[in-house]
């Protein structure tokens, strides 16, 4: 990306395209010494890094952690407190909470990530092309955009999952499509001051292709706020996804995900069991504080003159 | 039917249908080997259709899941809610459905045993077998108290072993009262809701 | 301006039309009928008689073409009559006017509250830039925004129940009855809901507040020696506030999620709970009047926004060419 930039000719200094070319040093270094110099400038966003990267080592070796299956029933150890053989205690079918919060991990993960990165990619994209074709088909898509972001996401979302059933890809769905117009509308609101400057009339002038010019001019400079706003979803994500599944919009038993174990059992049980609802809750502000945090940093990397609106 | 009325196999007679067995072990080899021989040697995927509510639906079928993993069946929870539920139950769309019923005034074998009959609107799997439908008729005109449960019990033998329908959970209804109301009497079923007209609160 | 402000309106038309549409065909799209849920199909009585459902679904207006159904909608709310709930059979109004007071209340107070903690908090960050009482600060908004607030709800009951004994009552007595009795039930609802309003406005606060300081004019005040309280709150506020209200008009969506789980928590008789009850039994006018309402809340909010935005930054004027912004 910074690669890119150097090549076309020096545009007129916009903000962010100032951050960018400022942070090319980094992006060609080496991986370690930039890693070091990310923690000592950013230490918050460093401890982020290292919840994150708990969190999917936690995701990809779920197997070798847990010494129980987070689906089988037994109910002669239902509501076990936490202890040395179940640490987390266990739930009303008498599964074991460690177990299920591990696997838990992945639904997040995978829901979570997914969900942000689909929607902040379509919501790109859409910004991208209703600011450069502009006119008549930029009226449509921003009022198409508006009529999205009037939409309540609750709504939305029971909607998607009635009609579609309660399935992973539907709820990936629900939670990604109130992320496309945010990110459609901040990312067209750059490619149109790009677009706007001299030299991509130029490089129409010279002869190039529409979908060169998108590809070679705007897309390495909408690259920065597309960034920022996928990390600063992906917390977000999860978040919502838990959500749903709390009200009983998102994933469905027996698949263990945090939302989902909150819900049920957690207000019914509570009072006699009260690790279940303890412990889902921490694991889903644990992850999204992760997120945030190293999220915020990027953002901070990458542009830290950017104003966001959203 | 209920296991505390009249109309229901005792333990031992249960005991000697498949999958009813004590022996758990013994009974997970069977299924294998059933499965083996109906030409599902490593099991096969389906779907439970569910409503979406905890007790006894939701309950239930973690439990369900659970067990049929153990024979290699994976099955897909779709859990719906009432509205679609309800809708995808009267379309017959769905492949494997949990149904509970069992909530009537009296627990006659005619209210309760009516859904395996053929043509019957609430005979959800759409379950077609003469000999049930003749046992159903004739359970219905017999007089005798005594042959009528043995007739009910043929027809209950004969569903449970063509296994249309796996029995789950039966529920026992608790009302919790204040020791302060008076006169009230709950009523046989939980659909009538509650009469208050005649019933009072002591001031303690 | 004018021009402006009427140009926004008149657009505020096509894109309510939008919503109004996308939630009528969502509504008939989707699987489940509501006239069988009315003759009890849901439960075990699943007799259902074909023609008793013709006859609900007549009475309710639900067998006439999708056409008509949707233009003698729309017809009615240009009248204000948004139609009567197929459930209850009340008017829609009144439905949720019963509910209004409550949410209404959460609502508005947890913005205050939290817009009140948030802005000296993120000021006070700001001047105080990466010392620990940034830190500190940082790290309790970036958590604030963590934590779910269904799960703070959940908490809260916990602690209250377990070592209180105390459970929230299920009455609700508007303010202006008894304010006692309103704050016993809402107050707890007001925190889960506005904490992370808070998290958020100070996160943005604070970055604004930043932003604003780094300007030359700022620079220029220090030079000339102004006192810093003088400096930060005369000339620095004033500039800061646009972000921070711009995201109270964007997290109104976010807010509206929160109610709805909250009251679902505490068990609020509000219109959060209400419209996903509503759902759920396919209230087709119920449904469809709430999201138009939301819609239409989110939009003027939005509007107002902006032209707050407008008057309080001079270097902005619409109607004029504005540098790439909407």
């Amino acid at each position: 990306m910074a690669q890119v930039m150097r090549e076309g000719p020096m545009p007129l200094a916009t903000p962010e395209l100032t951050a960018v070319t400022a942070d090319r040093r980094w992006a060609g270094t080496r991986a370690w010494p930039a890693i070091r110099k990310f923690i000592a400038t950013k230490p918050l966003g460093a401890a982020g890094g290292v919840i994150i990267l708990m969190m999917v080592l936690t995701a990809i070796f779920a197997d070798v952690l847990t010494p129980y299956d987070p689906y089988t029933v037994n109910q002669r150890v239902q509501f076990t407190a936490p202890s040395l053989s179940y640490w987390f205690g266990t739930d009303e079918f008498g599964r074991d909470v460690f177990t299920r919060i591990v696997y838990g991990a992945r639904v997040a993960l995978f829901i979570g990530l997914l969900a942000a990165f689909v929607g902040a990619t379509a919501g790109a994209l859409l910004g991208v092309i209703s600011a450069y074709l502009g006119g008549r088909v930029d009226l449509y898509l921003q009022r198409l955009i508006d009529v999205m972001l009037a939409f309540p996401l609750l709504i939305l979302a029971l909607a998607i999952v009635t009609v579609l059933g309660r399935s992973v890809p539907n709820v990936i769905l629900a939670i990604a499509i109130p992320i496309i117009p945010r990110t459609a509308r901040i990312v067209r609101s750059n490619a149109m001051s790009i677009k706007e400057n001299m030299y991509v009339e130029a490089a129409r002038a010279v002869g190039g292709s529409h979908a060169w010019v998108i590809l070679r001019h705007i897309i390495p400079n909408v690259m920065a706020p597309y960034l920022i706003m996928l990390t600063a979803q992906f917390g977000n994500a999860i978040l919502v996804e838990a959500s749903l599944s709390f009200l009983g919009l998102g994933t469905a038993e027996p698949t263990p995900s945090w939302g989902l174990m909150l819900s049920g059992s957690a207000l019914s049980y509570a009072e006699k069991a009260a690790w279940l609802a303890v412990f889902p809750g921490l694991a889903i502000s644990l992850a999204v504080f992760g997120f945030n945090l190293f999220g915020d940093s990027i953002r901070d990397a990458l542009d830290p003159k950017l104003r966001h609106r959203s | 039917m209920h296991p505390e009325s009249q109309w229901a196999l005792s333990q031992a007679e249960l005991e000697k249908l498949p999958g009813f067995g004590r022996d758990h072990a013994a009974n997970l080899r069977e299924a294998k080997r059933l499965l083996a021989e109906a030409g599902y040697p490593n099991g096969f995927r389906t779907a439970l259709t569910n409503r979406n509510i905890k007790m006894p639906y939701v309950d239930l079928a973690v439990y369900l899941i659970s067990a049929w993993k153990k024979i290699g069946v994976e099955a897909e929870h779709k859990v719906e809610e009432t509205a679609t539920w309800s809708q995808s139950r009267l379309n017959r769309d769905f492949e494997l459905l949990l149904d509970p019923y069992g909530s009537t005034t009296v627990g006659d074998p005619d209210e309760m045993l009516d859904k395996f009959v053929t043509g019957q609107p609430e005979n959800w799997g759409r379950m077609s077998d003469p000999v049930v439908d003749d046992l159903f008729s004739l359970q219905s005109k017999e007089m005798n108290e005594a042959k009528r449960i043995q007739l009910v019990k043929e027809m209950i033998k004969r569903i449970l072993t063509k296994a249309w329908r796996i029995e789950g959970l039966w529920t026992t209804r608790l009302e919790v009262r204040t020791a302060r109301l008076r006169n009230y009497e709950p009523m046989p079923s939980h659909w009538n809701n509650r009469r208050f007209e005649d019933a009072w609160l002591t001031a303690k | 301006m004018l021009r402006y402000i009427l140009k926004r309106v008149l657009l505020m038309v096509p894109t309510l039309l939008g919503v109004a549409l996308v939630v009528f065909l969502l509504m008939h799209v989707v699987p489940g009928d509501i006239a069988l849920l009315i003759l009890g199909a849901g439960e075990q009585g699943g007799d259902v008689n074909l023609s008793e459902l013709e006859k609900v679904r007549h009475k309710l207006g639900l067998d006439r073409p999708l056409y008509v159904q949707f233009f003698s909608w729309v017809w009615g709310i240009v009248r204000l009559d948004f139609g009567n709930s197929l459930w209850t059979g009340a008017p829609v109004i009144e439905e949720l006017w019963i509910r209004f007071p409550l949410t209404l209340e959460v609502a508005v107070f947890a913005t205050l509250v939290s817009t009140l903690i948030a802005i000296p908090l993120g000021t006070l960050a700001a001047i105080r830039q990466d010392t620990w009482v940034d830190y500190i600060v940082r790290v309790i908004s970036i958590g604030g925004l963590a934590i779910p607030n269904f799960w703070t709800g959940i908490l809260l009951i916990l602690f209250l129940v377990i070592y209180f004994q105390w459970s929230p009552p299920l009455v609700f007595v508007p303010l202006w009855e008894d304010p006692w009795e309103n704050i016993k039930q809402l107050f707890w609802p007001i925190v889960t809901v506005g904490y992370r309003n808070a998290a958020v406005s100070t996160r943005l606060t604070r970055s604004a507040v930043l932003e604003v300081m780094r300007e030359d004019y700022i620079r220029t005040a220090w030079a000339k020696g102004l006192r810093e309280f003088l400096v930060v709150v005369k000339h620095t506020l004033k500039n800061a506030m646009l972000p921070v209200i711009t995201i109270i008009g964007a997290e109104l969506a976010f807010l509206m999620g929160g109610l709805v789980v909250t009251e679902t928590v505490f068990t609020l008789n509000g219109l959060g709970r209400f419209i996903v009850d509503a759902i759920l039994r396919r209230d087709i006018p119920v449904v469809q009047t709430m999201v138009l309402m939301t819609a239409f809340i989110i939009v003027f909010v939005n509007l107002i926004v902006d032209l707050l935005y407008a008057w309080l930054d001079p270097r902005i004027s619409y109607g004029a060419h504005r540098a790439g912004q909407r």
